[in-house]
C-alpha cells in the first residue's frame, strides 16, 4: 500500500540552521496521527515542509507516492490561528470559500456548488449561524472552527493541522475531536500537532514523537512509554542544536 | 544630453572654492550648515534607528510643514521663535496622532502613518501655495531647501559680536542642544532604546523618553528645514546612523561615526553640487545614501565583501577537509596511495579543482606528492585528518544510536557536520556516546590526544 | 446625532473657508475669477479640463482599487518609498528624448522604481539594517538623486529653464496632455483587469499567505505582480498627483474604506470610489486658481473623508463606538435596576423614574412595583445573565468585544445549541 505521507532522509533548515534532521517516516492512509514533542522540536516545520511551504535541504516528501506539487489537491493544511490578521475584511463564509480556490485554478470563478460545499463545511463545525459574521467578531474557538471548515471545504484525503487545540474553549475542543474521528471513519489521514499529551494518547491511532529528529513513530499504545517520552522531552540531544548553531554561525 | 555631466575640473571644483575670501566664506558656511544639520539629525537618527522608528522620522519631517508655514504666515519671517514652537508642536502632535489613530481604530500602524503625515504635508503645501505672493517661501524650498543661499543671509548679531549666517547659527544651537541632551541623558536614552521594559522598571518613563525624542526630532527637523527642506532631511536622519550601524555594535562609536558621516556628506555634497551645478542638498543626500551602500559592501564585519570572503574561505576549508578525509581513508584501508588524477574523481570535483586543493594541502605541510605522482599525507596531515574522521564517525554513531537513522543515511549527514564541530562539542559528543571505539559501520574511530 | 451634524457643518465651513482663501490669493494675482474657472470646469467643454478631470478620476480609481491590497498587505510605507524613488527615472526619461514624452518617462520611472525595490531588498537582506531604515535611505537617496538631476536639467543650456519638470513634484492635473491620459488609462485598464480576474488570488494571498501557498497559489508571483502594478500606478499618477504625495492616494482612500466595510470586494470598490471622488475634487479645486498644485488638494479631500469615517463610520467610527458604548451602559443600568426590583430591592429615584416612563414599573418613591411587562423583561434578563455567567465560568473563552454585547442576544452570540446546553446545566444545578 502506498503511504499517505512518506518522507525520506528529510532535513529542513531555517537560514542554514537545521531544525529537522533526517526524518524518515511513512504514514499509512486512514490514520489519525498525533505529532507531539517539545517547543522548537520542528513539529510545525514538518507540516510546512510536507505542504511544500518550506524547502527541504535534503531528502524528499511524497503524498500518495507523488511530490507535493502534483498532490496539492489531496492535502489540506490548517495553519496556526495566530498566523493571520483577524481584522481582515472577510466573513466566516468568505474564509471557508477560500478552501475552494485551489480547485478553481487560475481563472475559475466560484460556483453554486462551491458555496454549497462551504456551507456544508461550516455546518460540520457547527458554525452555520455565523457564516455572515466578520471574523474578528468570533471567539478564538470559533475562529479555529472556521479554519477547520476551510480545510474541510477542500475535500481532500489528507489533513495537516497545526495546533488546532491552542486557545480554544472546551466546546470547540470537543467539536474538533468529534470532527477528527469522523474524518478517520471516512478513511482520511490526519496529522495533528498537539501539546496535550494525554488527549493525544487517548484520541489518536498513532503518535509521532518528534524532537529535531523522529524519536518514535507507531501505534499510540506502543510508543506512549516513559522511556520514549523521556527521550522526546528530555534535553539529552542538546548536541544536535549545538551543531545546528555551529553550522549557522559558520555560514552566516 | 552631452552636457549632463560637465567635465570634472579639479581647480574649479575644489581649489577655486577655497581661494579668495569671498569663495572661502561661501564654501565654509555652506559646508558648516550642511554638517551641522547632518550631525544633529544624524545623532537623533541613531536613536530612531535603534528604536525601529526610522519611518516616524520620515513622517515627522513631512508633517512639520504646516507648522512651519503657519508660523511663517503669522510672523512673516524665517527663523523666528514662533516658527520653532509651531513646528515642534506639530511634530509632537504628529507622533501622537499616528499613535492615536492606530490605537483607537482598526487601522494598522503603517497605514496610520501613511494617512496622517501626507494629510498634514498636503495642508502645509497648500498653505504655502496660497500665500506664495505674500511670503518668501516656495515649494522648491520645501523640497530641497536653499542651502546655497545661506552665505548671503544676514549675519546674526550676538551681544555685539557678528556671528555666522542666521540659519547656521540656529543649527549650531540645535546641534549643541542635541549633543548636550545626549550627554546629559545618555543612560536613560540608552536603556529606553535598548529595553523599554527594563527602563520602566528602573523608573525611566518610556513615554517621557519617547516624546522627548519626538520633540528634539521636530526641533532638529525644523532647524534643518532652511538648509535641506522637509524631504531631504530624511537622508540626514537615517543615512548616518544606518551607515554607522554597519560598522559597530556600540552606541558611542555609532554616534561618532554618524557625526563623521554627516561631516563628509556636507563636504563632498557641496563639491559635487559645484561640479554638477545642481541642488546642494540633493547632492548631500546622494552622497549620504551612496556612503551607506558603499559601507554595505565593504564594512569589515557585516559587509557583503567580508561575507563573501568568509563563504569562500569556508568552501575552501570544506574542500581541503574532504580531500584530507579521502586520503586518510585510502591509507587507512591500506590500499594503494592515490594517484593525483584519481583524487578529483573521488572528491567529485574537476581535475583543476582537485589540483588546487592539493596544492593548498601541500603548502600547509599536510600532504606530499612523490615523483610518480602519487599523493600521501604527512604526519601532520594524518593528525588533522584523524580529527576529522573522528568527528565524522562519532556523528555517524550518534545519528545511528540516538536518532535511529538507517545506515545508508549516516554518511551524508555526518559528512556535512564534520566540518563545523569544535573541540568542545566533539568531546561532549564522545562522552554522550560513552567514548566508543568503532562506528556503526564497524570502522575504528581514531583517537586524538 | 447632534455632534455628527455639528462636525459636518464645521467641515463644510472649512472647505468654504479654504476656497475663499484661495479666492483672495487668486484675485490678488489678477487671474480669471474662481467663479469663471468653476464654470469652465463644470462645462467640461475645454479639452484641457476634460483631460485633467478624466485623468484625476482614473487616477483615483486606479490608486483606490490597488490601495485596498496595499493597505491590507501592510505595504503602505513601501508605496511612499516607491513614490519618491521614481523621481530620478522621470528625469532620465526626460533627458533621453529631451521632451516630456510620457513613454520614455514611464520607462525611466519604472526602472527607477525597480532599482529602488532592488536596493531595499539588498539592504535588508544582506545587512542588519531594518526594513524601515532601508526604506528611509532608499527614499531619500533616490529622491536626492532626482533633485540633483532636475536642478541640473534646469541649468543645462540645451533645455533652458523651461522643462516644467517641477510639475511632477506636486502634480498639476491641468498640465496633463492626451499622451499622459492614454498611458494612465492603459495602466488603469490593465491593472483593474488583473485585479478583477485574479481577485480571489489577491484576496487569499493578502489574508493568509501561508495557506494560499498551501493550496498552490504562487504567492511570490502575485506579490511581484502587485508591486509591479503599484509602481506603474505611481508612475502614471505623478503628473497629476505629484511624486511626493502620490502614495497617499494609495493609502488614504483604502484606509477610509477599511473603516466603512467588512467585506473585501466592497472595500476595493469603495476605495476606488473614494479615490475617484478625491481625485476629481482635487483637480476641480486646483483648477480654480493658478499655481494650486493638484496633489495636495486630492490628498486633503481624501483625508477629509478619512477623518469623517474615522469619527462616524457606523461600525468602526470612534464617536459611533463611544455612543454605542454609552447606550450600552444606559441599558445595563436599566437592566440592573429591573433585576434589583425583581429581587425586592430598591433603586435610585432617577432610574426608577426612567423605569416608570418606559412602562416597566408603577408607583414611585419607596413604593416602586414592576408592571407585567417589566416583570417579564426582568426575568428574561436574569435568566440570560445567569447563562452568561455560567458560560464565562465554564467555557471562559470569548472574543473580548462580546463581553459588552447585548445580554438579550445570548442565542445570537453563542448559538442556540450552546445556550440549550447551558440551560440544561443551569436546571441541573438548581435541582441539586
Amino acid at each position: 500500500m502506498i503511504p499517505a505521507i512518506e518522507t525520506h532522509n528529510l532535513t529542513v533548515s531555517y537560514s542554514k540552521r537545521p531544525v529537522l534532521w533526517n526524518v524518515d517516516v511513512a504514514i499509512p492512509p486512514g490514520r489519525l496521527v498525533g505529532v507531539i514533542g517539545p517547543n522548537g522540536a520542528g513539529k510545525s516545520t514538518l507540516l510546512k515542509t510536507t505542504m511544500g511551504l518550506l524547502p527541504a535541504s535534503s531528502g524528499w516528501v511524497k503524498i500518495f507516492g507523488k511530490p507535493i506539487k502534483e498532490a496539492r489537491r489531496r492535502v489540506a493544511y490548517v495553519p496556526q490561528r495566530e498566523s493571520v490578521d483577524w481584522d481582515f475584511p472577510v466573513t466566516a463564509l468568505d474564509v471557508v470559500l477560500m478552501g475552494r480556490y485551489g480547485r478553481l485554478g487560475w481563472f475559475g470563478r466560484l460556483k453554486a456548488s462551491d458555496r454549497q460545499a462551504a456551507q456544508e463545511a461550516l455546518q460540520k463545525v457547527g458554525m452555520e449561524a455565523f457564516a455572515r459574521r466578520q471574523i474578528s467578531n468570533l471567539s478564538g474557538g470559533q475562529q479555529q472552527r472556521v479554519f477547520l471548515a476551510r480545510a474541510l471545504a477542500q475535500e481532500t484525503d489528507v489533513y495537516l493541522m497545526d495546533e488546532p487545540f491552542v486557545g480554544v474553549d472546551a466546546a470547540t475542543e470537543k467539536a474538533i475531536l468529534e470532527l477528527l474521528s469522523e474524518l478517520r471513519e471516512r478513511g482520511k489521514t490526519v496529522l495533528v500537532v498537539s501539546h496535550d499529551l494525554d488527549s493525544a494518547r487517548r484520541n489518536c491511532d498513532d503518535l509521532l514523537l518528534l524532537n529535531m529528529r523522529v524519536v518514535a513513530y507507531g501505534a499510540a499504545k506502543e510508543v506512549f512509554t516513559p522511556p520514549l517520552l523521556q527521550k522526546t522531552y528530555g534535553g539529552r540531544l542538546t548536541i544536535l542544536s549545538d551543531a545546528a548553531d555551529a553550522v549557522w554561525e559558520a555560514e552566516r | 544630453m552631452n552636457d549632463l555631466i560637465p567635465p570634472f575640473d579639479w581647480t574649479r571644483v575644489f581649489v577655486e572654492q577655497w581661494t579668495g575670501a569671498a569663495n572661502i566664506d561661501a564654501s565654509f558656511w555652506v559646508v558648516a550648515t550642511g554638517a551641522l544639520a547632518a550631525i544633529s539629525c544624524g545623532i537623533v537618527g541613531c536613536f530612531l534607528i535603534l528604536r525601529g522608528m526610522a519611518m516616524i522620522g520620515d513622517a515627522v519631517s513631512h508633517a512639520v510643514l504646516p507648522g512651519i508655514a503657519g508660523a511663517f504666515l503669522l510672523s512673516e519671517s524665517r527663523a523666528s521663535f514662533p516658527m520653532f514652537l509651531g513646528a515642534a508642536v506639530v511634530g509632537v502632535l504628529t507622533a501622537a496622532l499616528i499613535e492615536a489613530v492606530y490605537k483607537s481604530s482598526r487601522i494598522k500602524a503603517d497605514a496610520s502613518m501613511g494617512v496622517v503625515f501626507p494629510a498634514l504635508f498636503a495642508f502645509g503645501v497648500l498653505l504655502i501655495s496660497l500665500m506664495a505672493d505674500k511670503v518668501d517661501l516656495d515649494q522648491e524650498c520645501v523640497l530641497y531647501g536653499e542651502i546655497a543661499f545661506v552665505p548671503f543671509e544676514a549675519r546674526a548679531e550676538w551681544f555685539g559680536w557678528t556671528a555666522g549666517p542666521e540659519s547656521t547659527m540656529v543649527l549650531l544651537c540645535a546641534a549643541l542642544v542635541v549633543i548636550g541632551g545626549v550627554v546629559l541623558f545618555y543612560r536613560p536614552l540608552l536603556i529606553a532604546s535598548f529595553d523599554p521594559q527594563l527602563a520602566t522598571s528602573m523608573g525611566v518613563s518610556a513615554a517621557v523618553v519617547h516624546y522627548g525624542l519626538m520633540t528634539v526630532l521636530s526641533l532638529t527637523v525644523v532647524c534643518s528645514f532652511e538648509a535641506v527642506g522637509a524631504i531631504l532631511v530624511i537622508a540626514m536622519l537615517i543615512a548616518p546612523g544606518a551607515t554607522a550601524y554597519l560598522f559597530t555594535d556600540r552606541l558611542p562609536t555609532m554616534l561618532w561615526i554618524s557625526a563623521g558621516h554627516g561631516l563628509f556628506c556636507a563636504f563632498a555634497g557641496w563639491h559635487l553640487s559645484v561640479w554638477l551645478d545642481c541642488s546642494t542638498a540633493g547632492a548631500m543626500a546622494v552622497v549620504g545614501a551612496g556612503l551607506f551602500f558603499a559601507a554595505l559592501v565593504v564594512s569589515p564585519r557585516h559587509g557583503l565583501l567580508s561575507r563573501l570572503t568568509r563563504r569562500v574561505q569556508l568552501a575552501r576549508r570544506v574542500a581541503e577537509e574532504n580531500a584530507l578525509g579521502t586520503l586518510y581513508r585510502s591509507q587507512e584501508e591500506g590500499g594503494d596511495s592515490i594517484a593525483s588524477a584519481s583524487l578529483a574523481e573521488l572528491l567529485g570535483v574537476s581535475a583543476g579543482g582537485a589540483k588546487r586543493v592539493f596544492r593548498r594541502l601541500r603548502r600547509k605541510g599536510w600532504a606530499v606528492q612523490d615523483g610518480a605522482g602519487t599523493l600521501a599525507l604527512t604526519k601532520a596531515g594524518m593528525g588533522r585528518a584523524a580529527q576529522l574522521l573522528r568527528a565524522h564517525r562519532l556523528w555517524e554513531t550518534l545519528l545511528s544510536n540516538e536518532v535511529g537513522l538507517p545506515d545508508d543515511h549516516l554518511h551524508s549527514a555526518a559528512h556535512l557536520l564534520e566540518h563545523y564541530i569544535d573541540e568542545e562539542t566533539l568531546k561532549a559528543l564522545s562522552d554522550t556516546l560513552g567514548n566508543p571505539s568503532v562506528d556503526p559501520h564497524g570502522r575504528p574511530i581514531p583517537k586524538v590526544d | 446625532m447632534r455632534p455628527k451634524r455639528l462636525a459636518v457643518g464645521a467641515a463644510l465651513w472649512t472647505v468654504a473657508a479654504l476656497a475663499r482663501a484661495e479666492r483672495i490669493a487668486d484675485m490678488d494675482a489678477g487671474g480669471a475669477g474662481w467663479v469663471d474657472q468653476a464654470y469652465r470646469f463644470l462645462q467640461m467643454s475645454d479639452p484641457s479640463v476634460r483631460l485633467g478631470a478624466g485623468g484625476s478620476l482614473l487616477l483615483g480609481v486606479l490608486c483606490g482599487a490597488l490601495g485596498s491590497f496595499i493597505v491590507l498587505r501592510g505595504l503602505s510605507l513601501i508605496g511612499d518609498t516607491l513614490g519618491h524613488a521614481v523621481l530620478p527615472g522621470v528625469a532620465v526619461g526626460f533627458l533621453a528624448v529631451g521632451a516630456k514624452a510620457p513613454g520614455p518617462i514611464f520607462i525611466g520611472a519604472m526602472a527607477a522604481g525597480a532599482a529602488a525595490a532592488g536596493c531595499m531588498s539588498v539592504a535588508t537582506r544582506y545587512s542588519r539594517v531594518k526594513p524601515d531604515a532601508a526604506m528611509g535611505i532608499v527614499l531619500s537617496g533616490f529622491f536626492g538623486l532626482g533633485i540633483v538631476l532636475l536642478t541640473r536639467i534646469q541649468k543645462m543650456p540645451s533645455f533652458g529653464n523651461q522643462s516644467g519638470l517641477d510639475k511632477f513634484l506636486f502634480g498639476q492635473a491641468a498640465a496633463m496632455n492626451a499622451g499622459d491620459l492614454v498611458w494612465l488609462a492603459s495602466v488603469a485598464a490593465l491593472s483593474l483587469a488583473v485585479i478583477w480576474v485574479f481577485f480571489k488570488q489577491f484576496a487569499a494571498v493578502s489574508f493568509d499567505e501561508i495557506y494560499a501557498h498551501s493550496i498552490g497559489i504562487p504567492i511570490r508571483l502575485f506579490h511581484w505582480i502587485l508591486m509591479f502594478m503599484l509602481t506603474a500606478a505611481v508612475v502614471v499618477s505623478i503628473k497629476a498627483a505629484g511624486v511626493v504625495l502620490v502614495s497617499a492616494m494609495l493609502v488614504i482612500p483604502a484606509s477610509t474604506a477599511y473603516l466603512l466595510t467588512d467585506r473585501l470586494p466592497h472595500l476595493t470598490l469603495m476605495s476606488a470610489a473614494i479615490g475617484a471622488f478625491s481625485g476629481l475634487m482635487g483637480s476641480f479645486i486646483s483648477f480654480l486658481g493658478p499655481g494650486l498644485p493638484t496633489g495636495p488638494l486630492m490628498v486633503l479631500c481624501a483625508s477629509f473623508l478619512f477623518a469623517l469615517a474615522y469619527g462616524f463610520s457606523p461600525r468602526h467610527g470612534l464617536l459611533t463606538r463611544m455612543m454605542r458604548r454609552r447606550a450600552n451602559r444606559k441599558r445595563t443600568a436599566l437592566e440592573d435596576a429591573l433585576r434589583e426590583l425583581l429581587g425586592g430591592g430598591a433603586v435610585e429615584p432617577g432610574v426608577g423614574a426612567a423605569l416608570v416612563r418606559q412602562g416597566f414599573a408603577q408607583g414611585g418613591g419607596g413604593n416602586l412595583r414592576l408592571t407585567e411587562e417589566g416583570r417579564a423583561r426582568a426575568e428574561r434578563i436574569r435568566r440570560n445573565r445567569e447563562l452568561w455567567e455560567l458560560y464565562l465560568t465554564r467555557e471562559a473563552e470569548i472574543a473580548p468585544d462580546h463581553a459588552q454585547e447585548d445580554s438579550e442576544e445570548i442565542e445570537h452570540v453563542l448559538g442556540a445549541e450552546i445556550v440549550q446546553r447551558l440551560e440544561e446545566e443551569l436546571k441541573k444545578g438548581r435541582a441539586e
